[in-house]
C-alpha cells in the first residue's frame, strides 16, 4: 500500500478514488445482526452469480443497515431500491430485475401498520424520521475500504484538525457543539478534552470504550464493526487535541467481527501513514492498540476499564482524582465511548455551531438507539435529541405489534428504568430522562407490550447487575443480592408490603453509598418501576396475581374445554407428562406435576391452553 | 496545616491527611472496617462516608481516602451519613452473622435488628488481608477468587499457597479476626492458607520465633549471615 | 482445536501468547484468552505456567481467571450453546428456553454436561432482537426458539 506523506497525497489518493467510485453497486447489510438473519449466504450467492453473469456490478459487504428486523437488507444504488428478508433464492430474481431496470415487488417493505409498500429506502418511514449522522455512511462504505471512506469525506476532519487548526481551537469547537458522552453518563466531551489537554505530563492517554456492557445494546459494535474508520479519526483527532501519543480501543471479547475489524483498520491506517509517526507529515505521532476485554460489565466503567488495560482485575476505584488528571499508569486519559468518538469528525468539519443546532437547549447533536422488544420496526435507529419517546416508539419503531397495548419504554439498560405510556411525550435528553428515573444510558431502548411484567423486568435487570457486581464493595455486592432475593420473594407471591419498603430503602443505600457507578446505578430499574407500576407490585404482593402471566410462581396453565379439540398435540409434548386425555377429547392438566414450562400452550394450535 | 470544620468543630490536619485521620486525631468517631494505616485505602466496606461541603458542593464520600482541605466542612451525623451506615453494616451482619466485632460496631452506631436473610460467611471481604500480604510483606500469596456475593478470598485454587511464608500479618490485620494462627509441636499452622511450616528455635533462648519459610524469605531478602538470623529479637 | 495440554507445548504456547503482546504482563486478559482458545479452557498448570513466565503472582493470576466471564476453569463442551438473555430475547420469553435447556441437559448456565458434549451459556444482545429468543449453537443462529424444539435440537446435536 502507498504512504501518504501529506495532505496533498491524501487528496489526490481521494480524487483517485472519487474517479473509481462506481454508481451502480448493491449494498448488502454484514454486520453482525445482518449475519444472524443469514446474510452471509445471500453474500456468497451474490457474489457468485454476478461473476457467473459477468455483470459490473460491486457488490458492498457493509455494516448493518438499521432495519434489523428485516434484515437480510439489501439496497441497490444509484436509486436506494431497498429489498428485505432476502434470501440466497431471491438472488437470480434480482439480479434479472437490476440488469433489466425492474423491480421485485415481494421483496420491498410494506408498512405493517398502514399497509403501505415502499420502493426507495428514503421514503421508508423508519428512515424518514431519523437523522442519520454518524450511521450515515454505513451502508454506502465497506467498513474496511479506505477508498469508500474517502469517497464520503473521509479524514477531511482529520486533515482539517491537523493543519489548520490548533489543539486549543478543536477543544473550543467541540465544547460549542455541546457533544456530551454517549457512553451514558452525559459528561461534557470538550470540558473532558480541556481538562486533559492542560496537564503538563508529557505522556497522555486516549482510549475508546468499546465495552458496550448494556444486555439490550448494539449500536457500539455497528459502529466499530460497519464504521472503523470514522471511530478512529474522530480518535486521531481527540489525540492531537489533547496531546496524546498513544490510545487502545477497548472491545468486548465477544465482538469478534468488530475486533477484526478494528485491528484490521488501524493496520490499514499504519501502513498509509495515518498512525504513526509524523502522521502526514504534520510532525504529530500517534498509534493505537486494540484491547480484548474480558467480558465484564463493570469494565465499562472508567476506572475498572482502566485497571483492566493495565491487566489487573476489572475493579473500580474511588475516584476524587479524574482520569483526565491522573488515569492510566498514572497519566492524564481521555476516555470515551464509540459513538462520542464517531461524532467528533462531523464537529470538525462542519463546525460546533452547526452541530449546536440540532437538538435541545442542553442535549445536542443525535443518539443512536438499538430499538428493539414488542415493536413492528427493531434496529438500529438514530434521531435528533429531542425527539419524543412517542415518536421513536410509534413513527420509526411502527407501533406495538399484533394490536397489543403499550406498556413500558426502558432505557439506559441496567443503569435506567421503565417509563410508562403516561412519559410518552417525554423528549429524548440527559436530563428529562434522569428527571423522569430512567437514563439516556448507552442507547438500549426495549419497547414492552401488556405481556411483559414490571416486577420480573426490574428482577431480570437485578439479577443481570448481582452477577456483574464485582464484589468489592459492601452496598452493591450485599445489597443487589438481597434486592433480588427481595425481588424472588415477590415474583413467587412470597413478598410482604415490607418487602416493597425495604427493597426502597436498599435502592436508597446502594445508589448513595456503592463505589462505582455500577451500584450508584443499578436500583434504578426498581425504583422507576416501584413508581411507574407501584399496582402491579402490590398485586404481586397482596393479590398473588401477576396480570402478564409471566411469574410462573403466580399462573396456572389450563386448557379451555370448549377451544379443545383433542388433537392429542399437547399430551405428546408435555416433558413432565401432567397432560391426560384422550385423542379426540377434552384435555386436562395435573396441576401437581405440571413444572409451567409452556410448551402445551406454545404447541396448541387452537388457542386452548390458557395462562390463568 | 488545613483548617476544617468536622460536625461543627474546628480541626487542623496536616496537608495531605485524610478525612478520616483528621477525625481519629481530633476524637470523632467513624467507622471503618478496610483501612488501616499500612495499607493503601480500599474504599470498600463504605462505612466511612461522610457529607463534606466544598464550597457550594457537598459530595458524599468516604472518609478514608477523601484528603483533606482548607475550609471544608464535614458532617458525620447527617440522616444520610445515618441511614447508608446502619443498612451497610446491616447487610455485613447478613452476610456474616457471627463476629463479634460487627455486633460491637451495631451497638455503637445503632443496629438493632438484621432484616434479611443470613449466609454463614465470616470473612468480611475487607482484603485487608491480601493488601498487607501484597503491600507490606510483598509476596502475594493470597488473593480473590470470583466476582459479586461469590467473591471471597483465598489462596489459588484454594491450596497451599507456595509464596505463603505464615508470617502471619495477614492475620495480625484481619478486622474480625478470622485467620487463626495455631502453633503446636514445633509447626505453625493457618488453617486458612492450608499451609504448615516448621519453627525455628532461637540459637540463645531456644524458643521458636519464626517458621522455615520466613527464615528462608529473610535469608534471601536480607542475605544476613545465618547466625545472625538464627537469634530471635529478644536475644539480639 | 482442543489440543491436549501437556506439559511441553504448555511452556511453549506460554511464551508465544506472551510474545504476542511484546512479553507485556500488562496484557494478561488477552494472554489469557489466546490460551483458553488453545486449550478450550485454563487449566491449573497453564495457570502456573503463566504465573511463572509473566512474574505476575499466581493469586493475581487466579483471581483474573475467576473474574472474568470469558474465562473458565473447566474443560469446554464440543457444542456451546449459547442463549440470548438480551433485553428484547428476555421479554420475548428466552429464560424459558434456557430452562429448557437446562432441563435438558441437566447442567445450569455457564456448566458444561459431564459428557463434555454441550457447554451451555448465555450472551447479551446479539442485534437479533427481532429473531428472539435467538439461540446460537457453535455460531449457528436459531431464531424464534421455543421451549417446545428444544428436546430435538439437541437430540440433532448429540446425534452428529
Ligand atoms: C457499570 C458501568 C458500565 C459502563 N459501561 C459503559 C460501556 O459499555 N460503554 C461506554 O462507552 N461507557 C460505559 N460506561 C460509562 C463510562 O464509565 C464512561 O463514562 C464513558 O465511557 C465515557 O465516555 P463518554 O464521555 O464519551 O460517554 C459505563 C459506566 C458504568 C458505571
Ligand atoms: S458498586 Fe458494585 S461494581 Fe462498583 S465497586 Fe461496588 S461492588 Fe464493585
Ligand atoms: S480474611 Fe479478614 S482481612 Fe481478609 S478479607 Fe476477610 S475479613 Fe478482611
Ligand atoms: S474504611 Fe473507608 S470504605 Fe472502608
Ligand atoms: S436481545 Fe437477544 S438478540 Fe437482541
Amino acid at each position: 500500500m502507498r504512504r501518504l506523506e501529506s495532505r496533498e497525497d491524501l487528496e489526490r489518493f481521494r480524487e483517485e478514488a472519487l474517479s473509481r467510485r462506481p454508481e451502480r453497486f448493491i449494498s448488502l447489510g454484514m454486520g453482525t445482526a445482518s449475519r444472524a438473519h443469514g446474510a452471509e449466504a445471500v453474500y456468497f450467492v451474490l457474489k457468485e452469480e454476478v461473476a457467473k453473469r459477468g455483470l459490473d456490478i460491486p457488490i458492498k459487504a457493509t455494516g448493518d443497515h438499521g432495519l434489523c428486523g428485516y434484515a437480510p437488507v439489501m439496497v441497490i444504488y444509484p436509486d436506494g431500491v431497498l429489498y428485505h428478508s432476502v434470501k440466497a433464492q431471491d438472488v437470480p430474481d434480482i439480479l434479472d430485475a437490476v440488469e433489466k431496470g425492474e423491480i421485485i415487488e415481494r421483496l420491498l417493505y410494506t408498512d405493517p401498520m398502514t399497509g403501505v409498500t415502499y420502493t426507495y429506502e428514503e421514503e421508508i418511514p423508519f428512515y424518514k424520521k431519523q437523522m442519520r449522522l454518524v450511521l450515515g455512511p454505513m451502508e454506502l462504505v465497506e467498513p474496511l475500504s479506505v477508498e469508500d471512506y474517502l469517497c464520503h469525506g473521509g479524514f477531511s476532519a482529520l486533515t482539517k484538525a491537523f493543519f489548520d487548526m490548533k489543539p486549543e481551537e478543536i477543544i473550543q469547537e467541540v465544547i460549542t457543539s455541546g457533544l456530551r458522552g454517549r457512553g451514558g453518563a452525559g459528561f461534557r466531551t470538550g470540558w473532558k478534552w480541556e481538562d486533559a489537554a492542560m496537564r503538563p505530563s508529557p505522556v497522555k492517554y486516549i482510549i475508546c470504550n468499546g465495552d458496550e456492557g448494556d444486555p439490550g445494546a448494539y449500536m457500539d459494535r455497528c459502529l466499530l464493526e460497519g464504521l472503523p474508520y470514522g471511530v478512529l479519526e474522530g480518535m486521531i483527532i481527540g489525540a492531537y487535541a489533547i496531546g496524546a501519543h498513544e490510545g487502545f480501543v477497548y472491545v468486548r471479547k465477544e465482538y469478534p467481527l468488530a475486533t477484526h475489524n478494528v485491528q484490521k483498520a488501524i493496520e490499514t491506517l499504519r501502513e498509509l501513514g495515518l498512525l504513526g509517526e509524523n502522521i502526514l507529515g504534520s510532525g504529530f505521532d500517534f498509534d493505537i492498540q486494540v484491547v480484548r476485554g474480558g467480558g465484564a460489565f463493570v469494565c465499562g466503567e472508567s476506572s475498572a476499564l482502566i485497571a483492566s488495560v493495565e491487566g489487573r482485575v476489572g475493579e473500580p476505584r474511588s475516584k476524587h482524582v479524574h482520569a483526565t488528571e491522573s488515569g492510566l499508569w498514572g497519566r492524564p486519559t481521555v476516555l470515551n465511548n464509540v459513538e462520542t468518538l464517531a461524532n467528533v469528525p462531523y464537529i470538525v468539519n462542519r463546525g460546533g455551531e452547526w452541530f449546536a443546532a440540532i437538538g435541545t437547549e442542553e442535549s445536542k447533536g443525535t443518539k443512536v438507539f438499538s430499538l428493539a422488544g414488542d415493536i413492528y420496526n427493531t434496529g438500529l435507529v438514530e434521531v435528533p435529541m429531542g425527539i419524543t419517546l412517542k415518536e421513536v416508539v410509534y413513527d420509526i419503531g411502527g407501533g406495538i405489534q399484533n394490536g397489543k397495548a403499550f406498556k413500558a419504554v426502558q432505557t439506559g439498560g441496567p443503569s435506567g428504568g421503565c417509563l410508562p405510556a403516561s412519559q410518552l411525550d417525554l423528549p429524548v435528553e440527559f436530563d428529562t430522562l434522569d428527571a423522569a428515573g430512567s437514563m439516556m444510558g448507552s442507547g438500549g431502548m426495549i419497547v414492552m407490550d401488556e405481556d411483559a411484567c414490571m416486577v420480573d423486568v426490574a428482577r431480570y435487570f437485578v439479577k443481570f447487575l448481582t452477577e456483574e457486581s464485582c464484589g468489592k464493595c459492601v452496598p452493591c455486592r450485599e445489597g443487589l443480592r438481597h434486592m433480588l432475593e427481595i425481588l424472588d420473594r415477590i415474583t413467587q407471591g412470597e413478598g410482604t408490603m415490607e418487602d416493597v419498603d425495604l427493597l426502597e430503602e436498599l435502592g436508597y443505600v446502594v445508589a448513595n453509598a456503592s463505589l462505582c457507578g455500577l451500584g450508584k446505578s443499578a436500583p434504578n430499574p426498581v425504583l422507576s418501576t416501584v413508581r411507574y407500576f407501584r399496582e402491579e407490585y402490590l398485586e404481586h404482593v397482596k393479590d398473588k396475581k401477576c396480570r402478564a402471566g409471566v411469574c410462573k410462581a403466580l399462573v396456572h396453565y389450563k386448557i379451555i374445554a370448549e377451544n379443545c379439540t383433542g388433537c392429542h398435540i399437547c399430551f405428546k409434548e408435555c416433558p413432565v407428562d401432567a397432560i391426560t386425555g384422550e385423542p379426540k377429547g377434552v384435555h386436562v392438566i395435573d396441576q401437581e406435576k405440571c413444572i409451567k414450562c409452556g410448551i402445551c400452550k406454545d404447541v396448541c394450535k387452537f388457542d386452548a391452553v390458557k395462562v390463568v | 496545616m488545613v483548617k476544617l470544620t468536622i460536625d461543627g468543630k474546628e480541626v487542623v490536619a496536616r496537608e495531605g491527611q485524610t478525612v478520616l485521620e483528621a477525625a481519629q486525631a481530633a476524637g470523632i468517631y467513624i467507622p471503618a472496617l478496610c483501612y488501616h494505616h499500612e495499607v493503601k485505602p480500599y474504599t470498600a466496606c463504605r462505612l466511612c462516608m461522610v457529607e463534606v461541603t466544598k464550597g457550594k458542593r457537598t459530595r458524599f464520600v468516604t472518609a478514608c481516602d477523601y484528603v483533606v482541605a482548607d475550609s471544608m466542612v464535614v458532617r458525620t451525623d447527617t440522616e444520610k451519613v445515618k441511614k447508608c451506615r446502619k443498612l451497610v453494616l446491616e447487610l455485613l451482619m447478613a452476610q456474616c452473622p457471627n463476629l463479634p466485632q460487627l455486633q460491637e460496631l451495631a451497638q455503637i452506631i445503632g443496629v438493632e435488628e438484621v432484616r434479611f436473610s443470613k449466609s454463614n460467611d465470616d470473612c468480611i471481604l475487607c482484603g485487608m488481608c491480601v493488601r498487607t500480604c501484597a503491600e507490606v510483606v510483598g509476596l502475594h500469596a493470597i488473593g480473590f477468587e470470583g466476582r459479586g456475593f461469590t467473591r471471597k478470598v483465598c489462596t489459588p485454587f484454594d491450596e497451599p499457597s507456595e509464596p505463603c511464608i505464615l508470617c502471619g500479618a495477614c492475620s495480625y490485620i484481619c478486622p474480625v479476626d478470622v485467620i487463626p494462627v495455631e502453633e503446636v509441636d514445633g509447626y505453625r499452622i493457618m488453617e486458612r492458607w492450608h499451609k504448615k511450616s516448621r519453627l525455628v528455635a532461637c540459637s540463645k533462648c531456644g524458643k521458636y520465633f519464626m517458621t522455615e519459610d520466613e527464615f528462608r524469605f529473610l535469608q534471601e531478602k536480607t542475605g544476613l549471615p545465618e547466625d545472625r538470623l538464627r537469634i530471635c529479637m529478644d536475644c539480639r | 482445536m482442543a489440543e491436549v495440554a501437556t506439559v511441553e507445548n504448555l511452556e511453549q504456547n506460554v511464551r508465544e501468547a506472551m510474545a504476542r503482546y511484546g512479553n507485556n504482563p500488562a496484557r494478561m486478559i488477552e494472554i489469557l484468552q489466546d490460551l483458553q482458545d488453545i486449550y478450550g479452557y485454563l487449566s491449573k498448570d497453564l495457570l502456573k505456567e503463566v504465573s511463572r513466565q509473566t512474574e505476575v503472582p499466581l493469586a493475581r493470576v487466579y483471581h483474573i481467571a475467576t473474574f472474568f466471564k470469558a474465562f473458565t476453569l473447566k474443560p469446554r463442551g464440543k457444542y456451546t450453546i449459547q442463549v440470548c438473555t438480551g433485553t428484547a430475547c428476555h421479554v420475548k420469553g428466552s429464560y424459558r428456553v434456557l430452562e429448557r435447556l437446562e432441563d435438558v441437559l441437566g447442567v445450569r448456565a455457564g456448566d458444561t454436561t459431564d459428557d463434555l458434549m454441550f457447554t451451555l451459556e448465555t450472551v447479551n444482545c446479539v442485534g437479533a432482537c427481532a429473531l428472539g429468543p435467538v439461540v446460537i449453537i457453535n455460531g449457528k443462529y436459531y431464531g424464534h426458539v421455543t421451549p417446545v424444539q428444544v428436546e430435538s435440537l439437541i437430540k440433532e446435536y448429540r446425534e452428529r
